[in-house]
């Protein structure tokens, strides 16, 4: 039963996906099905739209969620009627969706649901402290299309990343792509506890720290207006912390700097990374560093050796190269019930 | 005349209204539809009510009793298309009826909270313990829902063999060919399609039976709405220490009027807030005071204060008398009327001209800043006296600001004391002028209005240039 033991220590979980038809559905159902075993109180919800019985993007078929008593979820009201389980409301939202509103249920006998949920974190985060509060072990979220900001660790405390043929048929560059989101999910968080505070605290704006810890307000309001400044970016220290989303232009820029191998970019966490990995790459390579102020938790890595095109790769190279190329296992969804 | 017709009128009025705690989406709509009241009656009976939560919010015990009233009134959802398919007889779904159970618990438990805050004789709540009681067969009085078994006897027996047929088909799938899981699966959907035939026969009874039930549905959400905005409007009261109004029929008198935006601005800032004691009567009350004395203000205020209290709010002032009136009427000039093509004067004319009009007929609060100032002075001069020699022999109460001096009407005075020129210590700069003005409104029985213009103009360090120049024009 691989992995399910470790989920055990948190409270949240994220199942994202690298593209669609990575196995997400699949994993979340290998997931769930392990979990009613060991007997964990759980909930499911999913942020968007999932579960649809045909892909909204590609057409394609999807396994539906299977869900089993005692669970609680949530999902629109629309999908609520459409349910094959029986269950009972246990709570409506007064906010609407483009489904309707969000239904709290629980699960009277299993079946089979479709998940649509929130359409932000702020409301996900809302409900994962609501199922918290009434004594639930873990809340799973299930990922829509390639969101990642779910996993990001101030919205579920760890995460499940799932990838397959459906990024790549080619599995030299499956492994390429993944190795390189596995990469920015690992970014070391800074070791500093008390800056990790004194950060966390702005939430907007570019901020840079100085070698006594000291931090300073740059007074630009977003990496888009960094190029206007006229005054050195770095005249207080060489460390920055960038509040929002940094992106290729932010690390291009920061590039051209002099002090380049000095430097250390802070962001939140990695979903607020939009960097393709040339320049990543380009940027590391010149002696530019990345940190996070919180590291998210990677419990597992999901293989669906099959895209939606119809193309296949061979599940048990994939499993055992992406393996090697990670440093952690890797599971086959299709493979990991039996 | 509703609320949300005027709301645009004036920026000052929606703030108060913006303002409100309203907890729910019908408390919300029913705000927004409130009438303008313009009998006695109607208003006692609001202010009373206003008035009994205001005595319960002062005490801790009651105090937060209604506040728990407050919490159980932001779970209400405005399920009136829901009462609407039961009247029709449309089978409702398990959220629907959800929803049906929902209103009735919480109705239940406000009414028993506003018992125990001594609010009982003025809240009637019609009684949903029946409509609980449908909705809730194992009598767990608690907000959830699906079809209980206990509404059908078959009911349980389809779901005992449902649950082994998918607890057997979940331990053995893994040793099953897929065509066995097909078919065992659809064993499942027929099982499952007869509970769903069964839960329809029980939606269906449950739908008659609630439809006995929908007038006293439909009273509950009004008067729940009712209560919420009237908890509002007694918080906001509290809050602002706003005050019940007297009523009265030839009087309209303020002690202690503020206006509340600008108060609420003003402290905020750490500047001080002078409140305006007034009182007019029927005809014309002319208002005269040097610029930046705060005229424009006051007459918003006493449009605000009227407004407020003909929708049944209690009026932000220590002390209140009030006349009620068919409309407020304002003319501040600051109306977009470019648009239409009109000058600033054409626009201001045909106000003025519609509120002469419509005085013969109405009984009308009218305020009218600085009539004709947009024209030449001896024409200008000419209208506000026309306006003010008419205006002074109808039924209206109309208060006009002006600056033009000898206008010999024969009509009460009011004069902005303005600079208090003895406190000055320090430097006046605009950010604190407001700090040497002296508000306070005196009778006036001169003819003559403040000529303070220039020093003005000088402590908003104008051009030097510009002043002297003016003064000498002045001089010669």
């Amino acid at each position: 039963m691989p992995f399910i033991a470790d989920l055990q220590k948190y409270k949240s979980l994220s199942i994202v996906g690298m593209d669609k038809n990575t196995g997400k559905t699949v994993c979340l159902n290998y997931v769930l099905g392990r979990l009613k075993d060991l007997g964990i109180k759980t909930a499911v919800t999913s942020i968007g739209i999932d579960g649809e019985r045909i892909d909204q993007v590609f057409g394609s078929h999807k396994p539906e969620i299977t869900l089993y008593e005692g669970m609680q979820f949530i999902t629109s009201e629309k999908h609520y009627n459409t349910r094959q389980l029986l269950s009972k409301v246990t709570a409506v939202d007064s906010e609407r969706t483009a489904l309707g509103r969000l239904i709290t249920a629980e699960v009277l006998c299993s079946g089979k649901v479709l998940l649509s949920g929130a359409g932000t974190t702020e409301k996900l985060r809302r409900q994962i402290e609501h199922f918290k509060a009434t004594g639930l072990d873990i809340t799973i979220i299930d990922g829509a299309l390639s969101r990642l900001s779910l996993a990001s660790p101030s919205v579920t405390d760890a995460m499940i990343l799932c990838t397959g043929a459906a990024v790549s048929p080619n599995l030299r560059q499956l492994i390429q792509k993944t190795r390189f989101t596995f990469e920015l999910i690992n970014l070391p968080e800074i070791a500093d506890k008390e800056l990790q505070t004194k950060l966390s605290a702005h939430r907007s704006g570019l901020w840079t720290v100085d070698n006594e810890g000291e931090v300073h307000n740059l007074e630009i309001p977003s990496v888009f207006l960094l190029e206007k400044s006229t005054q050195d970016i770095f005249r207080y220290g060489h460390t920055l912390y960038v509040s929002g989303a940094a992106s290729d232009k932010l690390l291009k820029y920061l590039s051209t700097k002099k002090n380049i191998a000095e430097q250390t970019l802070i962001v939140r966490d990695f979903t607020k990374l939009f960097v393709t990995p040339e320049v990543y790459a380009a940027y590391t390579k010149k002696g530019g560093r990345i940190q996070v102020l919180q590291q998210s938790k990677l419990v597992a890595v999901c293989l669906n050796p099959t895209s939606s095109h119809g193309y296949t790769i061979d599940s048990a190279e994939a499993c055992l190269r992406l393996s090697e190329a990670l440093g952690v296992p890797t599971w086959d969804v299709c493979k990991i019930k039996q | 005349m509703l609320l949300k017709d005027v709301l645009t009128i004036e920026s000052g009025l929606k703030y108060c209204i913006d303002e409100l705690n309203i907890q729910s989406g019908v408390g919300r709509n029913y705000l927004m539809n409130l009438r303008w009241k313009t009998t006695p009656q109607d208003l006692e009976w609001e202010w009373t009510f206003v008035e009994e939560i205001v005595k319960q919010m002062q005490n801790n015990e009651t105090a937060k009793l209604v506040g728990n009233i407050q919490h159980k009134l932001s779970g209400i959802h405005n399920i009136k298309q829901t009462i609407q398919n039961i009247e029709n007889g449309d089978l409702l779904d398990d959220v629907q009826l959800f929803e049906v159970k929902n209103l009735a618990l919480l109705s239940i438990e406000i009414a028993s909270l506003a018992k125990e805050a001594g609010l009982d004789l003025l809240f009637l709540i019609p009684d949903l313990s029946e409509v609980a009681a449908i909705l809730d067969p194992d009598h767990n009085n608690i907000a959830h829902f699906y079809i209980y078994e206990s509404y059908d006897p078959r009911l349980a027996e389809v779901r005992n063999s449902l649950k082994q047929l998918t607890n057997n088909l979940d331990s053995r799938r893994n040793t099953l060919s897929e065509q066995e899981v097909a078919e065992w699966e659809a064993q499942i959907t027929d099982i499952y399609n007869i509970n769903q035939s069964i839960e329809d026969e029980v939606r269906k009874a449950l739908v008659t039976k609630l439809s006995r039930h929908t007038l006293m549905l439909k009273a509950v959400l009004e008067r729940l709405a009712y209560i919420d905005l009237s908890i509002a409007k007694a918080e906001q009261a509290t809050r602002w220490s706003m005050c019940r109004p007297n009523i009265s029929n030839t009087t309209i008198a303020y002690t202690n009027l503020f206006n509340p935006r600008l108060k609420h601005t003003l402290t905020e800032r750490k500047q001080r807030y002078q409140n305006i004691d007034i009182n007019i009567s029927q005809g014309v009350c002319l208002i005269t005071g040097a610029n930046m004395a705060g005229k424009t203000v006051l007459l918003k205020t006493m449009g605000i204060a009227q407004m407020l209290a003909q929708f049944g709010f209690f009026v932000p002032a220590q002390e209140a008398t009030i006349t009620l009136m068919d409309k407020v009427v304002f003319c501040i000039g600051d109306e977009q009327n470019e648009m239409n093509g009109l000058s600033s004067f054409a626009s201001e004319i045909l106000k003025i001209n519609e509120v002469v009009q419509e005085s013969d007929r109405r009984k009308m609060l009218v305020l009218i800043d600085e009539p004709a100032r947009t024209t030449n002075p001896t024409e200008g001069k000419a209208i506000v006296q026309a306006i003010a020699s008419i205006m002074n022999h109808r039924n209206s109460y109309c208060l006009i600001t002006t600056h033009y001096s000898h206008l010999g009407i024969d009509c009460r005075k009011l004069r902005v004391k303005g600079f208090a020129d003895t406190e000055i210590t320090g430097t006046i700069t605009p950010q604190n002028i407001n700090q040497y003005m002296d508000y306070t409104l005196q009778e006036d029985n001169s003819d003559s209005v403040p000529h303070e213009a220039l020093r003005i103009a000088e402590i908003l360090n104008c051009n030097p240039e510009l002043i002297t120049t003016a003064k000498n024009f002045l001089e010669n």
